[in-house]
């Protein structure tokens, strides 16, 4: 379970890093912010298992599984740059 | 700190596997590193990188000036204001970070201060040469 919620958490982190790569100070500021904080559970869940006698949760898995999985579905959209939505100037 | 343990399952994760490496001290910078790493991805999102490895440079040169600078300004945190340096560590480490390339207007600010209060010593010196004659 532990090794699964790595391996979940690197992913999580590398998706919001590849994004953030592509962002810049157009991007709108709730994007940007959105994809922090990903990257900001995803560095706190790495070191989770510090603590001692941690176990990740099924629900805590599932909401992993989740993020990861809208990161993998959306990248296509990613792939030319930042989507013009969510540019400033961009239709909301 | 709590002691690093390993699952029962037997499977290390990352950290467990720093802690085994780097020994006891693996911790705190265990902390201080993942800290400055989310920090650094705010600077990321707000710098204009082409390329992933330009963006992987942006990190780990924040990642490595947090590391490096961390630990003194959690030591003064605690001899100045009494924070424990376990506790400040983090925060420090997450500011240092997302700081990223916008150490100009810190240094500005800190000459601005360090000019504001020469100013004001010497205005200090005068006055008392002036009581003097």
């Amino acid at each position: 379970m532990t090794l699964i919620h790595e391996i979940l958490c690197v992913a999580m982190l590398w998706g919001a890093f590849c994004r953030l790569v592509r962002c810049n100070h157009m991007t709108r500021a709730g994007i940007r912010f959105a994809f922090f904080l990903i990257g900001f559970a995803a560095c706190a869940g790495i070191a989770q298992p510090l603590r001692a006698g941690w176990e990740p949760s099924v629900f805590e898995l599932s909401l992993l599984i989740g993020v990861v999985t809208m990161q993998l579905v959306t990248a296509p959209r990613w792939r030319d740059g930042v989507p013009a939505k969510f540019q400033a100037g961009g239709q909301p | 700190m709590p002691e690093p343990i390993t699952s029962t399952a037997g499977s290390a994760s990352l950290a467990v596997v720093a802690v085994a490496l780097l020994g006891p001290l693996a911790g705190p910078y265990v902390v201080i590193v993942f800290a400055a790493l989310a920090g650094s991805l705010r600077a990321l999102s707000s710098t204009q990188t082409i390329t992933r490895s330009a963006g992987a440079w942006l990190v780990l040169r924040c990642t490595t000036l947090a590391v490096v600078l961390t630990s003194g300004v959690s030591e003064y945190l605690a001899s100045a204001y009494g924070v424990a340096p376990g506790d400040s560590m983090a925060p420090v480490a997450l500011a240092i970070g997302a700081l990223g390339n916008g150490w100009k207007p810190v240094f500005s600010a800190l000459s601005d201060g360090v000019a504001m209060l020469a100013a004001r010593l010497l205005k200090k010196a005068e006055g008392a040469e002036g009581a003097e004659k």
